[in-house]
C-alpha cells in the first residue's frame, strides 16, 4: 500500500553516533530499522479493493455460469422403481434372490439438444466411500506389482480366501459397483464407449499392466461386480474409476461416452441390470446423462458465488464511496484517540 | 575544629588509592562514590591522602600556619568500626604520631546526633540548621564527629572488641553492641553534603513514562527533604500537588524516642502511624471527590514499617493506589522489596525496579521486571536484573520502544498460532461429519505435520521479529500508546472471540467450497475427483490464505515478510509436486490431477477472496469508524521521512572527514556519570568489595557549564 523505505530507529544523539560498522542491512536488522511497507488500510484504499475484487469476480461470475447453464443434466434415480411391485416390500430378499431377472427399463426424455460426448454417471447417495476403514482397505504396492507384493494386511478381511491371495484385495475392490446400462435411441442401439473413462496417471501408475485379477470375487460373500481375470488391472476401468474413493458420502462415478448428438424431445431407453446391492443400507442409486463444459459438469454454485461476491463488493464500496464523499473522516483525525492531544501533537 | 573536620574525612574511610602518589595523578578506589569524593574534597583542602597500608593511612597535610609547606602524617589505623545499613555510620580509631587516641565517626546526622556528648548547644544547632538546608537544596548529607580516646579506656574497650570478633554466636551484633560502647559521647565537627547529580535526561523520561500511564514510585534511603526535592527536580511532584506527608521526625515522637524505652516507642509509634493513615485516605478521598489536583504520598521508613504491618498494609495499599506519586525515604533494602511486594501481590499490578545500587538487588528481585543500571555503584544490581541499562533515560526506549513493540508481537505471534492451527483443524472437524464419524482424515498424514512445521512458520518468525506498528520515535513522542499494553488491548478475550470468529468463517469457506467440487465433474473430459484430490485443494488454498492473512494483519512489511511467505508457498508446491509424484498411496498425482482443471484455479480464486474479504472488511471499517490510537498516529506521521534513514543518506554522502568530524560532533558532550537519580550512595558503602572508579572531578563547575552548549546540528551538504 503506502510504501516508503526505511523506518525511525532510536532517535537522538545515542543512535546515530553508532556508525554502521557492519555491513549495512545487518545494521538495519539489528537496529530494528529495516526498511518496511506499511499497510495502511485507509477509506479509500477499502474502496478502491472491493471495486476491483467486484470488478474481477462478476466477469468470472458471468463465464462460470455461461459455462454451468451451457451443461444439460438428466438424472434419473431408478433403484426403487426398478424393483418390481411383488418385493416392493422386501428389497434386500429381492436383490439377493440371483434366480430372478434385475434387468428393467428406463425411459428418459431429452429436455434440450445434448452435444456429444454424452457423459454417463452412475450416482451412490448415502454410500460411505469416505469411511475410514473403507478407504484404507485396499493395498496400493500390490495394485501395482500384484501377487509379488504379499505383505497386504491392510486389506482385510478381504485379505485371503481359501488360503490364496486376492487380487485386487480388499473391501473397495470388493464391493465394485456392478450395475450395468445399455441405451438405445428408437430401434437404433446407442453405442457407448467405456474406454479412457479414468484419469490418465492412475492407469499408467497405479495399476499395473501385467496384474491381472486372482480368486477375486471368490468367496462366499458376494459384495459386487466381479472381473475378467484375462485383462491387465490398468485396462480394467471400471475398478480404477471405483477405486480413487469419493471424498463425499454422495458421489458420482463416470461409466461411459454416448458419442453421439442427443435431439430435444427425443427418448432415450436406458437397460439397466440392477445387480448391486444399496438397499440393504438405505442407499440411492441414480443415472446422469450430461455434457460438459470447461468447466466440467453442471455447476452453478460458483458462477453464483462469484457472482453475489463480486456484486456485493460493488455494492459495498459504493457505500463506502457515499459515505467517503459525503461524511469523509479527516486522515489522523485527532478527536478520535482516547486521550487529550492538546499539548501532544506536535 | 577545621582540622579535625579533614582529617575526619581523609582517615575514616575505606577508599584504596591507585597510581602515583600525586595530588594530580592519584586516583581513588572506593565502593561509593560518595566516599570517594569526600577524600578528594579532602585532598582539595589540603589533607591529601596518598597511600593506604594494612595498619596505617598517610596523609600528606599542608601545613596551616606556614604557607605552602606540608609534612607526611602517618595515622596508625586501630580498628575500622564498619558501615552497614542497620548501624548507619561507620569509625576509625586512629593512632597519631604522637600517640594521641582518636575516634573518627561518620554517619547519618540523626545517628550521629543520638551518641553525641551534652554541651556544644550552639555547634549542634548550627549543625542542625545546615542540614536542613543541604537537605532542602537536594543533597545528601552526612555528620562528622570525633572523640579523643584514653589509651586506657581503648585498650579495655579493645579487650572487648577481640572478645566479640572471636565469638562464634550473632557475631554481627555483639559487634555492633561493642561499637556502640566506644561510639558515644561523641563531639560533632561538622556536615558534610554531596550533591548527587540526576543523571541527564530523567526528569523528561520520568514525564513521559507517567504519560504512559506508568506510576512512579521512589524509594530511596535518602533524607526526606532532599527526596522531596529530587521528585521535585524529577517532575514527580509540583506544586500544583497537594503532598500527604507520613514522617517520624515530629515532635512527640522525638520525645518519646529520647526516653528510649523500646515497647512504647513501638506501640506509639503504631497508634500513630494508623492514625495518620486513617486521616490521609480521608483526606485523599475527599479531595478525589473534589476533583483535586493529583496526590502526592511522601513517606518514611519509620513509618513504613509500622505502616506494612498486616492490619494496616490495605489502608496504605488504597491510600498509595489513590496517589499519583509516591515517595518513601529512608527505606532498608528489605523494606524496598516489602513495598514491590505490596504493589505486586496484594496489588496485583506488574511492578518493574529499577536501580544501581546494591542495596535494589531485593527490589529487582521482588518485582516483575528487574532493571539494573551499569553505573558507578557496582554491578551487583546488574547481576540481580533482567534487563541491564546504561542510564535511566533509557528506559523509555525499553518500556515505551522495545516493551511495547514485544509486546505487540507475542500479541501477534500467538493469536496467529491460535489462527492457523483453528482453521486448520475445523476444515477436519467438518469433515468428520461427512464420513459417518469414523475419523477418516481430511488431509494426508504428511500435510498435517508439515503444517505447522513447514509451510506456515517462516513468515510468523517474521512477524516476531520485525512487527512494528509505529516507529520508534513515534512510540517516544506518543507515550500513550503504551496504555494500550496495560489495557492489553491486544490480547483480551475479545480478540480471541474475533480471532476464533474468522477462523470459523474461513474454514467453513474452505472447506464447503472446495468440497463441492467432488459433487460433479470439473474437467471437460467428465472425469471425477476423489478424495485426495479434494483434500489437496482445500489443502492448498488453506496454506496461501493462512500466509495471506499473514500479511494482512502486519503494520509492517519488511522483504523477509514477502521472503518468508514466498518460501512457505514455494516449500507447499516443491513438497507436493514431489510428494504426490514420487510415493504411491492414494496422494499419487493428486495435485497433478485437481491443477490440470480450470475448475483449480476458479474455486482458488474465489476461495481466496470470500475468506480474507471479510478481514479487509473489518479491518476498513474498524480503522475508519472506530480508530484505535496507534492507527490514528500511523495516518499522521506515517509519511514523515524518517529521521536515522535521511542520516543514512546523507551519511553516504559524507567525505571521510566530513563523516568523521560529524561523528566526533555527534559524541555525548556529557560522560555519564553513572548515577540514577537514586543513588544510594552512603548505604552502600559497603555493599562491594570490588573496586569501581570514582570519577576524578565528578560535579566539577566548568563541566556543568558543558552541558548547557546547545546540541550540534547535523551537518547538511548542498
Amino acid at each position: 500500500m503506502d510504501e516508503d523505505g526505511g523506518s525511525s530507529s532510536a532517535v537522538g544523539i545515542e543512535a546515530q553516533s553508532i556508525p554502521p560498522r557492519q555491513s549495512n542491512t545487518l545494521y538495519l536488522f539489528t537496529q530494528q530499522s529495516l526498511p518496511a511497507c506499511k499497510p495502511v488500510l485507509t477509506p479509500a484504499w477499502v474502496i478502491t479493493i472491493y471495486f476491483l475484487i467486484g470488478a474481477i469476480c462478476i466477469p468470472v461470475g458471468l463465464l462460470s455460469l455461461d459455462a454451468s447453464r451451457s451443461v444439460v443434466e438428466i438424472t434419473d434415480r431408478y433403484d426403487t422403481d426398478c424393483i418390481p411391485p411383488p418385493f416392493k416390500s422386501n428389497k434386500v430378499a429381492y436383490i439377493k434372490d440371483s434366480s430372478i431377472s434385475k434387468n428393467c427399463s428406463r425411459f428418459l426424455k431429452v429436455p434440450k439438444h445434448m452435444k456429444a460426448p454424452i457423459y454417463i454417471y452412475y450416482q451412490l447417495d448415502n454410500y460411505y466411500q469416505n469411511h475410514r476403514r473403507y478407504v484404507k482397505s485396499r493395498s496400493d504396492k500390490q495394485l501395482l506389482h500384484g501377487l509379488k507384493y504379499n505383505s497386504t494386511s491392510s486389506c482385510k478381511p478381504e485379505e485371503y480366501n481359501n488360503g490364496l491371495p486376492i487380487v485386487p484385495c480388499g473391501l473397495i475392490a470388493w464391493s465394485l459397483f456392478n450395475d450395468t446400462y445399455s441405451f438405445s435411441r428408437g430401434t437404433a442401439a446407442l453405442k457407448v464407449n467405456r474406454k479412457d473413462i479414468s484419469w490418465k496417471s492412475d492407469r499408467d501408475h497405479k495399476f499395473g499392466k501385467q496384474v491381472y485379477p486372482f480368486n477375486f470375487q471368490n468367496g462366499s460373500l458376494i459384495g459386487g461386480g466381479s472381473l475378467d481375470p484375462n485383462v491387465p488391472l490398468s485396462d480394467q476401468e471400471d475398478l480404477i474409476v471405483w477405486m480413487r474413493t469419493a471424498a463425499l458420502p454422495s458421489f458420482r462415478k463416470l461409466y461411459g461416452r454416448i458419442e453421439e448428438d442427443l435431439d430435444a424431445d427425443d427418448v432415450v431407453v436406458v437397460d439397466v441390470s440392477n445387480n448391486y446391492n444399496t438397499y440393504s443400507f438405505g442407499g440411492k442409486k441414480k443415472l446422469v446423462l450430461s455434457t460438459s463444459s470447461w468447466l466440467g459438469g453442471k455447476n452453478d454454485f460458483l458462477g453464483m458465488a462469484y457472482l453475489s461476491v463480486g456484486s456485493s463488493s460493488i455494492l459495498l464500496s459504493l457505500i463506502f464511496l457515499l459515505l467517503h464523499v459525503k461524511n469523509p473522516r479527516p486522515y489522523g483525525d485527532t478527536n478520535y484517540s482516547s486521550w487529550n492531544w492538546k499539548g501532544v501533537s506536535s | 575544629m577545621p582540622v579535625e573536620f579533614f582529617r575526619c574525612l581523609a582517615t575514616c574511610h575505606t577508599v584504596a588509592t591507585k597510581g602515583e602518589e600525586s595530588p594530580e595523578t592519584i586516583r581513588y578506589l572506593a565502593t561509593s562514590p560518595d566516599e570517594a569524593a569526600l577524600v578528594t574534597a579532602a585532598k582539595n583542602f589540603g589533607f591529601f591522602f596518598f597511600r593506604r597500608t594494612t595498619t596505617s593511612v598517610c596523609v600528606r597535610e599542608t601545613n596551616v600556619e606556614k604557607m605552602g609547606m606540608f609534612h607526611d602524617v602517618l595515622y596508625d589505623i586501630l580498628n575500622i568500626l564498619e558501615y552497614s545499613s542497620s548501624r548507619r555510620r561507620q569509625s576509625v580509631i586512629c593512632q597519631y604520631p604522637d600517640g594521641r587516641l582518636v575516634l573518627y565517626c561518620k554517619g547519618a546526622d540523626n545517628v550521629i546526633f543520638e551518641r553525641l556528648a551534652d554541651g556544644n548547644d550552639d555547634i549542634k544547632t548550627k549543625t542542625r540548621e545546615h542540614l536542613e538546608n543541604f537537605g532542602a537544596a537536594g543533597l545528601r548529607t552526612l555528620c562528622l564527629a570525633y572523640k579523643d580516646l584514653s589509651l586506657h579506656a581503648y585498650k579495655s574497650w579493645n579487650e572487648k572488641l577481640i572478645e566479640a570478633k572471636t565469638s562464634l554466636k550473632d557475631r554481627e551484633e555483639i559487634l555492633d553492641e561493642v561499637a556502640e560502647l566506644i561510639e558515644k559521647d561523641l563531639v560533632l565537627i561538622g556536615c558534610t553534603a554531596i550533591e548527587d547529580k540526576l543523571q541527564a535526561g530523567v526528569p523528561s523520561c520520568i514525564e513521559t513514562l507517567s504519560r504512559a500511564g506508568i506510576k512512579i514510585w521512589i524509594l530511596t534511603g535518602d533524607k526526606m527533604e532532599t527526596s522531596i526535592n529530587i521528585a521535585y527536580a524529577c517532575r514527580l511532584i509540583n506544586n500544583d500537588m497537594k503532598q500527604l506527608i507520613m514522617s517520624s521526625e515530629t515532635d512527640d515522637i522525638r520525645e518519646i524516642e529520647s526516653r528510649g524505652d523500646q515497647v512504647e516507642i513501638a506501640t506509639y509509634m503504631r497508634a500513630a502511624v494508623k492514625n495518620q493513615l486513617k486521616k490521609l485516605l480521608e483526606e485523599a478521598e475527599n479531595s478525589q471527590q473534589s476533583y483535586h489536583p493529583n496526590l502526592a504520598l511522601v513517606i518514611d521508613g519509620k513509618c513504613l514499617t509500622y505502616a506494612l504491618d498486616p492490619s494496616l498494609r490495605g489502608m496504605l495499599l488504597n491510600l498509595s493506589l489513590d496517589c499519583s506519586s509516591v515517595i518513601c525515604c529512608r527505606v532498608s533494602p528489605l523494606q524496598k522489596a516489602q513495598v514491590t511486594s505490596l504493589i505486586k501481590k496484594d496489588a496485583g499490578r506488574i511492578t518493574l525496579s529499577i536501580g544501581d545500587g546494591a542495596n535494589d538487588v531485593s527490589m529487582i528481585q521482588a518485582a516483575n521486571i528487574g532493571v539494573g543500571i551499569i553505573g558507578l555503584e557496582g554491578r551487583q544490581a546488574v547481576m540481580a536484573s533482567d534487563y541491564a541499562i546504561s542510564q535511566f533515560r533509557f528506559l523509555t526506549d525499553l518500556l515505551l520502544v522495545h516493551g511495547r513493540w514485544s509486546y505487540l508481537r507475542i500479541c501477534k505471534v500467538v493469536t496467529y498460532f491460535f489462527y492457523k492451527n483453528l482453521v486448520f483443524a475445523l476444515t477436519q472437524f467438518f469433515y468428520t461429519f461427512q464420513t459417518g464419524f469414523s475419523g477418516q482424515r481430511f488431509y494426508d498424514d504428511s500435510f498435517q505435520t508439515l503444517y505447522n512445521i513447514i509451510f506456515t512458520t517462516l513468515p510468523v518468525i517474521a512477524v516476531g521479529l520485525f512487527e512494528k506498528d509505529v516507529s520508534a520515535s513515534l512510540s517516544k513522542k506518543f507515550p500513550e500508546l503504551y496504555k494500550e499494553g496495560t489495557r492489553n488491548t491486544f490480547f483480551k478475550l475479545t480478540v480471541w472471540m474475533e480471532v476464533a470468529v474468522v477462523s470459523l468463517f474461513q474454514s467453513l469457506v474452505v472447506y464447503y467450497f472446495v468440497v463441492a467440487s467432488s459433487t460433479n465433474s470439473v474437467h471437460s473430459s467428465g472425469k471425477m475427483l476423489g478424495l485426495w484430490d479434494v483434500s489437496t485443494m482445500a489443502f492448498n488454498c488453506l496454506v496461501v490464505i493462512v500466509n495471506l492473512r499473514l500479511l494482512l494483519m502486519c503494520d509492517a512489511i519488511t522483504r523477509w515478510h514477502y521472503t518468508s511467505v514466498g518460501l512457505g508457498l514455494l516449500a507447499w508446491l516443491a513438497y507436493i509436486l514431489v510428494y504426490s509424484g514420487v510415493y504411491s498411496k492414494g496422494i499419487y498425482s493428486a495435485f497433478c490431477v485437481s491443477a490440470s482443471t480450470a475448475y483449480f484455479y476458479v474455486t482458488f480464486l474465489l476461495v481466496v477472496v470470500v475468506a480474507l474479504l471479510p478481514d479487509i472488511l473489518y479491518k476498513g471499517v474498524q480503522r475508519w469508524f472506530f480508530p484505535l490510537n496507534y492507527q490514528i498516529i500511523q495516518e499522521c506521521h506515517g509519511h514523515e521521512p524518517d529521521q536515522s534513514s535521511a542520516l543514512l543518506q546523507i551519511r553516504n554522502q559524507l567525505t571521510p572527514d566530513e563523516a568523521r568530524s560529524f561523528q566526533v560532533a555527534q559524541l555525548p558532550r556529557e560522560t555519564n556519570t553513572g548515577f540514577a537519580f537514586d543513588s544510594p550512595g552512603f548505604e552502600s558503602f559497603f555493599g562491594e568489595k570490588a573496586g569501581v572508579y570514582a570519577p576524578q572531578k565528578a560535579w566539577d563547575v566548568a563541566r556543568r557549564a558543558s552541558m548547557l552548549r546547545p546540541k550540534p546540528k547535523t551537518p547538511r551538504r548542498d
